[in-house]
């Protein structure tokens, strides 16, 4: 057997789903070459990783909703009704119109800006995955303000711990590319759901390109990951906001954000 | 709409928190991945007379999962033609593990670099090696032929270890 016979097989050797007397010479190919050797360790590496991300289970009250699926209900065109969708799909439209808008010139890696952003859209995705099991309200923001600051150093504004549109779900402090930053999570009534990260930025540059007029104020915006990402200074602080929001209401919930900090 | 036998809901139920988990990565908001699940349980009780039995159920209920998704988020239409043009031009130059998966991972940078990945390739490797399920069950999920699965098995292992060592280099 030679290294394009084994890789051709190497998947279903190394997941077990080869016969014995398949799988031998696989094994006799593999004790001998290192490059097909390492191929495989690679995969099982990875695989291994992935095996450990979080799986997070069905909420009771969808166990419940699921049980209850005799009764004539909505298909999917209520399904499509919904606000969300619509909004989704309106989104997909605008980006698509936007497109060419959207393209940010000189994004680099390095930039420091650009790591935060990225760093703000992962924080922002993760904390999406885990608010089903810690979707609890915050029901004393004075102290869980309070708490972020004592951890962090980084003055989150009371001010703005969400209004009569906005719930708010979670402060707490975390790290956004290797910076220290408060974490302050909001929703809307239909669930869409915004965290904006506050950290000291003194250091930090403004990008020349990319920015959008908003009222009266010019921030960097974008699109990432299906995110609008607004990020802007603000006194000694830069803020990084990232929404599920549409971009009308990224920009309202800038504005209003903006003004109230 | 025919009544399914209590018995295949109650089978159909065991498998809620796994397609709950997919859902959620899929979608991303836990509000899309419950309708999301409710439609897959709709759709799958309706059309419970077409499940032939003895075959996967597990499959068989991501499979109507994944196709409900694909209907409701098809934004991903272009890309797909380019990848599956991509795969069938031949897999050989991928084979080398010329990236190595860096020493350290976290898990944000995990799921950050399974988010970037095209649709095709995060569903592949999260019923590959989160659910475990075998190839061939991946390939009646995503109605396509299982050396499709396993060309897109590499391709995406490769673009994860890409993507994870950039993050620590960057």
């Amino acid at each position: 057997m030679d290294c394009r016979e084994t890789r051709e097989v190497l998947e279903e050797y190394r997941r077990g789903e080869l016969a014995a007397e398949a799988a031998a010479p696989v094994e006799a190919h593999l004790a001998r070459c290192a490059s097909c050797r390492r191929l495989r360790e690679e995969t099982d590496r990875l695989a291994g990783l992935i095996r450990t991300l979080p799986r997070t289970p069905a909420p009771p009250a969808l166990a419940h909703a699921v049980r209850g699926l005799d009764r004539p209900r909505r298909g999917v065109t209520g399904w499509l009704a919904r606000p969300w969708v619509a909004a989704a799909v309106a989104a997909v439209l605008v980006a698509a119109v936007l497109a060419p808008w959207v393209q940010f010139r000189g994004r680099r890696a390095d930039d420091p800006v650009e790591r935060l952003l990225q760093g703000g859209v992962a924080e922002h995705t993760r904390i999406l995955l885990q608010l089903q099991a810690l979707a609890a309200e915050v029901s004393d923001p004075e102290s869980a303000f309070a708490r972020v600051r004592s951890l962090t150093d980084v003055e989150v504004p009371p001010a703005f711990a969400g209004d009569a549109d906005l719930t708010l779900l979670q402060a707490r402090p975390t790290v956004i590319a290797n910076r220290k930053a408060a974490a302050v999570v909001l929703r809307d009534p239909a669930w869409f759901v915004t965290t904006y990260f506050a950290l000291p930025g003194q250091d930090l540059p403004m990008p020349s390109e990319g920015r959008v007029q908003i009222g009266s104020y010019k921030p960097y915006m974008r699109r990432l990951n299906g995110f609008h990402v607004i990020y802007w200074k603000q006194g000694e602080y830069a803020y990084v906001m990232v929404s599920d929001l549409d971009e009308p209401g990224t920009r309202q919930l800038f504005l209003k954000m903006r003004k109230a900090l | 709409m025919p009544q399914p036998d209590p018995d295949f809901r109650e089978q159909t139920l065991a498998h809620l928190d796994a397609l709950y988990s997919f859902a959620l990565y899929l979608t991303r908001r836990p509000p899309d991945a419950e309708d999301l699940v409710q439609e897959t349980y709709l759709r799958a009780l309706r059309f419970a007379h077409r499940f032939e039995p003895g075959t996967h159920l597990r499959a068989w209920l991501f499979q109507i999962l994944r196709n409900t998704f694909l209907t409701f988020y098809r934004r991903e239409v272009r890309e797909l033609a380019v990848l599956d043009k991509d795969v069938a031009g031949g897999l050989e130059e991928s084979w080398d593990v010329e990236v190595p998966v860096p020493s350290m991972v976290t898990t944000v940078d995990l799921e950050r670099a399974l988010a970037d990945l095209p649709e095709e390739f995060r569903s592949v490797l999260l019923l590959a090696d989160l659910e475990g399920l075998t190839l061939v069950d991946i390939a009646q999920i995503m109605d396509t032929p299982v050396g499709t699965v396993k060309s897109r098995l590499f391709r995406a292992r490769r673009l994860m270890r890409r993507r994870l060592s950039d993050y620590r280099a960057g």
